[in-house]
């Protein structure tokens, strides 16, 4: 493997200043001066260009367009990326076809396997030029993509590689075959990993794959389609372009596509399950959520307090599966609310490649604008805001903790995902009021439980509608473990022995 | 001293564990087979119908997919031993309104027998296929358990197969689910026979209900329904499959199409949500 050569790249002057709320009620503060602790990039080169990766190849798009992609903490512009339009698309899936019915379509699920764990060893040895790259183009704190995206990513392909040859165990006395083509549209919270669930099983299962990251962070996507060329797969097995919706669509569109996978928000979830009603093209998707977290009073309440920090702030709250509401028995809100207020001040926000920082740049700033109206709206409809004190960067797109209490269920934020690092905080007198509470939701994506009951943890994790639960924890993610919501909340699941249903047929 | 008249059944809709006439009026006159003589007044299920059918099969989930896997499982095979208790009828009605042959109206029920014991003895087993614990990396317990999708709705095949209704109406309350099933016209004439022999297997009332419905005709209203979570669409018309995908999706339900094999461990699966668990360990 060769190291990239390191170029220092110039500090930029921020193009937007970002307007951030301010608290109706901010703390007295929590000060503890931490030392500044810089990541160093050095590691990571960024093209100033990229091009599209179709067939095993960087090619420029037939689109000759190329659009910015910023870096949120400093609002500076760090590359370009290919737009692929129509064409572009067409040649992706052409290549993945190709691919499909020729070398990688022969191959043994053996020799599939062995690729895909070289995929997770490289991903290992290059664990820290992923990391940096990640939290330059997505703004989460490093210490995120170092503990956690990468880890997991390089686990995804691990853990898929070892199916790849063990795939008739899955439904015995039955033909297990893969569906062909995948067109793989992916968010921007977790940009590699979610590249990682969405390439992994699919490859494990035979398939060749179209993907398209999100428009605001594709770089390590891109840097990904290095490592299965480092790896020695087949050209057009993995082919990654980018773009915005409209490159979404033409993907979704395409008539040799066999299956599309999309993760991100419930609504464009539903127009692509429209768009592809009239076909035999098949579909899985992870969508969004609005997940309760139920404290009761016999909870351990320091780990809870932790866990529900932990559940909606992690992330800068760009988390499906985000515990973005909270439900606390009555007689314990009191405590609960003061000792959330108190760790919410201590909450660090600031440059994501600090390694002390809690919350990084919140990912665009179409998305800081969004969290600013919900905000705003949320104080409208009432409710007791509580903001961090926490300083924020002069420059970069940043927006400080918060959280509303004494809000009703009928209140917006309630009820609509944010994507934000904001909770809102109910009450509950009675178990069964804390089930009806939390399942009052078109979602069903994940919840939390907080208790040092056993038996009431097992009543109340069975009575959720949720895909995943989180008994006295929260935001845990394994490859072995299937993720996935009910409801509006998606359709199949990912990782484990469950997700690898989504790309496979059984006759 | 016998008057030398038959009794003749009426054929109603099988609702909330009651035999009713649908709200609306509408019937259809069904004539023996090839021939003018007068069969039965059929009567057809209505929007309101099916949204009180709804209403019925949604009380009636969760005490059906609360009761133990060993108990719906002898539920599911007494509705066997009903419907062996119905043979004779079954095979009359058929030869009757469907003009099929003593050996191929025969074949129908044992079709639909196998089908209940087959998942009658499926129950208290396929989660120990399905669920799963999984080895995570760190200190948790992680598991992942099935358990009903809720509501679903089975629209028939239109070409007449009792076994394969039956294997679908059997996996689909295997798994906990209740169920409301369009029965299209090849089915009418066995329509209070049906409802008959799971009136008299210990369901929970609301578990299946049954409407007799013109082709497609309620398509828009079930697939729109924001309470129904899955449909079991077993007819073949394409268009027909594409418009119920669309309308469904408002609330994402799930769509699921007729697989070839009708007495399968995914047959059940089809039907099941997956849900995973994390407990930490540790003292």
């Amino acid at each position: 493997m060769i190291k990239k050569t390191s170029k220092t790249k110039k500090p930029v002057k921020a193009v937007k200043t970002v307007k951030v709320v301010k608290a109706e009620k901010k703390s007295k503060g929590f000060k503890i001066d931490y030392s500044p602790s810089l990541e160093g990039t050095s590691i990571v080169t960024i093209k100033p260009r990229n091009e599209l990766f179709i067939g095993g190849k960087f090619v420029a798009p037939k689109s000759n367009k190329y659009f910015d992609t910023v870096n949120p903490a400093t609002g500076e512009k760090i590359s370009e990326l290919a737009l692929a339009n129509k064409d572009d698309v067409d040649s992706a899936v052409k290549a993945a076809r190709h691919a499909y019915n020729g070398e990688w379509g022969k191959m043994s699920g053996k020799d599939r396997g062995r690729l895909l764990f070289r995929v997770a060893r490289i991903l290992q040895e290059r664990a820290r030029e992923f990391a940096v790259l990640e939290t330059l183009d997505g703004g989460k704190p490093i210490k995120e993509s170092r503990d956690v995206d990468v880890p997991l990513a390089a686990q995804h392909f691990f853990y898929h590689a070892g199916w790849a040859d063990k795939l008739d165990y899955l439904a015995p006395n039955k033909k297990v075959s893969p569906v062909g083509v995948c067109g793989q549209i992916i968010p921007w919270n977790f940009p590699l990993l979610m590249a990682a669930w969405k390439l992994a099983p699919a490859l494990a299962c035979g398939n060749t794959v179209v993907l398209k990251p999100a428009e605001t962070t594709s770089l390590t996507a891109l840097l990904l389609a290095d490592v299965f060329n480092e790896a020695g797969f087949p050209a057009g097995v993995v082919n990654i372009i980018t773009g915005a919706g409209e490159t979404g669509a033409a993907l979704v569109n395409h008539p040799d596509v066999n299956k599309i996978a999309f993760t991100g928000s419930t609504d464009v979830g539903k127009l692509i399950a429209k768009s592809i009603a009239h076909s035999n093209k098949k579909l899985s998707l992870e969508l969004g959520g609005k997940s309760a977290n139920i404290i009761f009073a016999d909870a351990a309440i320091d780990q809870a307090i932790e866990g529900v920090v932990n559940g909606i702030y992690f992330n800068q709250g760009h988390v499906c599966c985000a515990g973005s509401r909270l439900l606390v028995e009555e007689s314990i809100v009191d405590e609960v609310v003061k000792k959330l207020q108190r760790r919410l001040d201590m909450i660090r926000v600031g440059n994501p490649l600090d390694k002390n920082t809690d919350l990084g740049a919140i990912n665009s700033l179409e998305q800081l604008n969004k969290i600013n109206e919900l905000v705003d709206l949320g104080k409208k409809e009432g409710g007791d805001f509580y903001q961090s004190s926490s300083p924020l960067p002069k420059k970069g797109y940043y927006f400080a903790p918060c959280m509303f209490s004494n809000v009703t269920s009928a209140h917006t934020l309630n009820r609509i995902e944010i994507f934000g690092p904001v909770l809102t905080i109910q009450t509950f007198r009675t178990p069964d009021e804390a089930i009806t509470k939390a399942n009052d939701s078109r979602y069903g994506l994940a919840a939390g439980i907080w208790s040092e009951k056993g038996s009431k943890n097992l009543k109340i994790a069975g009575a959720l509608k949720a895909g995943v639960v989180w008994v006295n924890t929260y935001n845990k993610f394994d490859a072995a473990s299937p993720f996935g919501g009910f409801a509006e909340s998606g359709w199949g699941r990912e990782g484990g022995r469950h997700g690898l249903f989504s790309y496979l047929k059984i006759d | 001293m016998t008057s030398g008249l038959n009794v003749l059944k009426t054929i109603k809709l099988y609702m909330n564990g009651e035999f009713v006439r649908g709200e609306s009026g509408k019937y259809s006159t069904m004539k023996y087979y090839n021939s003018d003589k007068h069969y039965a007044h059929i009567t057809l299920g209505s929007r309101k119908d099916f949204r009180g059918a709804v209403e019925s099969s949604h009380a009636a989930q969760p005490g059906w997919s609360g009761k133990t896997a060993y108990n719906r499982g002898q539920i599911l095979y007494r509705m066997a031993e009903m419907m062996e208790g119905k043979r004779a009828e079954i095979i009359s009605v058929l030869k009757d309104t469907n003009g099929l042959s003593e050996k191929e109206a025969n074949a129908e029920v044992d079709g639909a027998i196998d089908s209940f014991v087959y998942y009658a003895g499926f129950s208290d087993k396929y989660t120990s296929l399905v669920d799963n614990i999984n080895p995570i990396n760190g200190p948790f317990h992680n598991f992942t358990s099935s358990e009903a999708m809720g509501v679903t709705v089975l629209v028939c095949e239109k070409k007449l197969n009792l076994g394969r209704f039956a294997a679908q109406m059997s996996a689909i309350i295997c798994g906990g689910n209740s169920c409301i099933a369009l029965l299209s016209e090849n089915y009418w004439s066995v329509v209070a026979s049906l409802g008959e022999v799971f009136a008299t297997s210990d369901l929970p009332k609301g578990t299946i209900n049954i409407l007799a419905t013109t082709n497609n005709e309620l398509l828009e209203w079930f697939a729109g329904h924001m309470e129904v979570k899955a449909v079991s669409f077993q007819d073949q018309d394409e268009a027909a499959i594409y418009k119920v995908k669309e309308w469904g999706i408002d609330n994402m339900k799930r769509i699921i199409l007729p697989r070839k094999d009708a007495l399968c461990l995914e047959m059940i699966s089809d039907y099941l949500e997956f849900k995973t668990s994390w407990h930490p360990i540790g003292f």
